[in-house]
């Protein structure tokens, strides 16, 4: 199923600011055959989000120096990349981030910790 | 509270005292009254006596006086008597006098018909020129004996009466001065310390009697109540602050603890493909241990952070509306691997017409996934029933959840405790089957929190039945969600939150709101995704009844309006809404199957759409819409 889909390499932009937490997932996406892109924080995954143009960007909420949430307005407030599909991934705390991602324009939404079969399928019902 | 001010600002109780004053002395110059009228009947017998003897011998006296004054050798003849009548009457109590002698009348003074009667008679005298023959009478003309009573009467009580009047006078103001005084003191004191001054205290005084006690106890006692009250504050200050910094660290350990879960569940499920891939199948069992227990752990840790939150008040409710079949087979595709462990079966029963019910979706999957988890956890090799019904009861529409198992059960104690937070049904339970013993309660807080409850029956050895009962309707939390999301743990953390919240509110408010009426739930959700893109608000009933509800209640700025719905079809939602003053401004966009130029003339149609809809045509004529109701 990611074979058919992931030939063309989908890029996928991650913004998380654990490094274990971030190198775990590029693993992992790594081996559903996607490409991905790194960001420690929402101002980086702003300038990335233009500069290397991914097909899907998958947002940590809780970030340092820019948030997601504010990272995310800006990205979609942006005529370049407005048309990125983001996926928010929350901790489970934050009861009702479901809405609130969607009202900041996120695509989807996801909680933390990744369940992958369930991220890649959202991520393959957004490319 | 500035306690002059709140003193001035109080009327009523004011009165009090005054009450009391009045009391007193209005009871001490009726008992002066009482007393006067008493002494003034005991006289009236004795008065009238008197009166009665000493007009008589007035009378005695004239008829004597008139003889000596006849019979003096010098005297003038009876023509002339007259003026010594005259002179007579001024100096006594009678008002004339009648003298009848030989035929001859003379009066003196006016006679009038009420006046009461003396006589008294002369002897004929012989001899003297002057002096009449015949038998002379005299008749004294005075006041009846009653209103010359009457009138001493009135003259006594007037000159007792003030003279009691001017002793009562005297009397209060001395109460006034012993009594009243140190009352009104002490109920203005006792006011102002009711009101919150807790700094107050009577000037002491220098009296032996009851009141000098009063006023030392008195004293006594509001130094001891601010004492108290100082403790209290600070007890209080101090649990406030031990719970801020309980709801503080429970949110930091939360997010601390998760991040570290995050890479073992994550590395673990990694690591079990891996060494599967690679061969290495005898270690993939242990592999799967470390991934469960992490989602065991990660469980435990967001049944600990909801149970906090709940208790401090700051869980938030999330309504919205959403299908009630996609609900159920979501809650099945979660709860499928639990149902394995124990050889279980699911039945699911939901009539497929259900369609949606408007609640916080997370807590009632969170709920079903609760009660169907503990259903597997008790239940071996049995058979695990959900079914979903609608119901009236009480004029309202509600959502019955039942979970029915055929596990181990549970007796009337353990049914008890069930609800508790940390209790499961006994103790050896914990030990047997884990848990944290949070679920229920929390799921049961939910439950209430959207207005409705779980309820349980239970045989033991023959299985249990949990009904969640959930209105078809949640009310929306009364709270301004932005207050409470600042005021939340786990924004706590980021005060750089707090402005960028209001910000967005403010953003939001400026935003136009669309209102979509469909009763299909995919349009329902396109048309919602592709406005929210736009930067709309969009709002969604699934009903014309319901779209009504909500116009009325959101005013949004643009209704689209699908002309096929069940309850109420698009032309009658039409007309309710251009009956209302407050709705008829608001523009309406029809959705319809058919091309019609006609439909645009349709009293109350601002624009229409034909389905299946294309997103940039919807887009340009909502925004052709906003723009003309908002110039």
């Amino acid at each position: 199923m990611p074979g058919e889909i992931n030939i063309t390499m989908i890029k996928i932009l991650l913004v998380e600011d654990n490094e274990m937490n971030r190198e775990m997932l590029t693993r992992r996406l790594e081996k559903q055959n996607f490409e991905v892109v790194t960001a420690d924080d929402g101002q980086q995954a702003i300038e990335l989000a233009e500069t290397v143009s991914p097909d899907l960007i998958l947002m940590d909420m809780s970030l340092p120096i820019m948030d997601g949430w504010e990272a995310t307005r800006q990205i979609k407030a942006n005529p370049e990349t407005a048309k990125i599909p983001v996926i928010a991934l929350t901790a489970h705390a934050m009861t009702g981030d479901r809405k609130k991602a969607l009202e900041a324009g996120c695509d989807e939404y996801d909680t933390k910790p990744v369940d992958l079969d369930r991220l890649t399928k959202k991520i393959n019902s957004l490319l | 509270m500035p306690p002059n001010e709140s003193i001035a600002t109080k009327e009523a109780p004011q009165k009090l005292p005054f009450s009391i004053a009045i009391k007193i002395t209005s009871a001490i110059l009726w008992a002066f009254v009482f007393v006067s009228f008493i002494i003034s009947f005991s006289l009236q017998k004795n008065t009238e006596q008197a009166l009665e003897h000493s007009l008589s011998i007035d009378a005695d006296n004239l008829a004597y006086e008139l003889l000596t004054w006849l019979t003096d050798p010098g005297a003038q003849s009876l023509s002339t008597v007259n003026p010594f009548i005259t002179d007579y009457l001024k100096n006594s109590d009678f008002k004339a006098i009648k003298i009848e002698t030989a035929g001859k009348t003379i009066t003196e003074g006016e006679i009038l018909p009420e006046y009461s009667i003396l006589s008294r008679k002369l002897p004929a005298l012989a001899g003297n020129t002057n002096t009449p023959t015949s038998e002379t009478r005299i008749t004294a003309y005075h006041i009846p004996l009653k209103s010359l009573v009457r009138t001493q009467r009135i003259k006594m009580l007037v000159i007792i009466g003030s003279g009691l009047l001017v002793f009562g006078v005297f009397l209060t103001w001395l109460i006034h001065i012993i009594v009243i005084r140190p009352i009104k003191e002490l109920v203005a004191a006792t006011r102002e310390v009711s009101e919150g001054n807790r700094d107050l205290r009577l000037p002491p005084v220098k009296r032996d009697d009851e009141f000098g006690v009063l006023n030392r106890f008195f004293n006594q006692m509001l130094t001891r109540i601010s004492s108290q009250h100082n403790e209290l504050e600070y007890a209080l200050d101090g649990a406030n602050a031990a719970n801020k910094a309980k709801s503080a660290f429970l949110a930091n350990m939360s997010h601390e603890l998760r991040t570290p879960l995050n890479a073992i569940i994550g590395y673990s499920e990694m690591l079990q493909e891996e060494a599967s891939e690679r061969g290495l199948q005898q270690s993939v069992p242990d592999l799967e241990k470390i991934y469960i227990a992490g989602n065991h752990l990660l469980s435990l840790i967001n049944d600990i952070l909801d149970i906090s939150k709940i208790e401090a008040g700051k869980m938030n409710l999330y309504i919205e509306e959403f299908e009630i079949p996609a609900l159920l087979n979501e809650v099945s595709n979660t709860i499928s691997p639990l149902l394995r462990d124990n050889q279980n079966t699911l039945d699911i029963q939901c009539p497929d017409d259900i369609g949606t019910m408007c609640s916080d979706n997370t807590k009632v999957k969170q709920t079903l996934i609760n009660l169907l988890g503990n259903a597997c956890k008790f239940t071996h090799q049995g058979k695990i029933t959900l079914t979903a019904e609608k119901k009236t009861r009480d004029q309202s529409e509600w959502i019955f959840f039942t979970i029915t198992d055929t596990g181990i059960g549970m007796t009337t104690e353990q049914m008890q405790n069930l609800f508790k937070s940390f209790t499961q049904a006994d103790v050896s339970t914990t030990r047997k089957y884990g848990g944290t013993g949070l679920g229920l309660t929390i799921s049961r807080e939910f439950c209430k929190m959207m207005g409705g409850d779980i309820t349980v029956a239970s045989n033991i050895n023959e299985g249990s039945s949990f009904t969640v009962i959930l209105p078809l309707q949640a009310e929306p939390p009364a709270t301004d969600d932005v207050s409470t999301q600042i005021a939340s743990p786990a924004h706590a953390r980021f005060p750089k939150d707090l402005s960028r919240l209001i910000v967005s509110k403010e953003r939001r408010k400026k935003i136009s709101t669309v209102l979509i009426i469909d009763n299909d739930p995919t349009v329902r959700d396109l048309m919602k995704r592709v406005l929210i893109k736009e930067g709309f608000r969009a709002e969604t009933a699934y009903s014309g009844k319901k779209g009504i509800e909500l116009a009325r209640e959101l005013r949004p700025d643009v209704i689209t309006l699908d002309v096929m719905m069940p309850d109420i079809d698009g032309w009658d939602v039409i007309k309710t809404l251009k009956e209302d003053p407050d709705l008829c401004e608001i523009p309406v966009i029809i959705l319809t199957m058919v091309d019609d130029q006609k439909i645009k003339h349709v009293p109350g149609v601002t624009e229409y759409l034909i389905k299946p809809l294309e997103n940039d045509r919807l887009l340009a004529i909502v925004k052709k819409c906003v723009r003309k109701q908002q110039p």
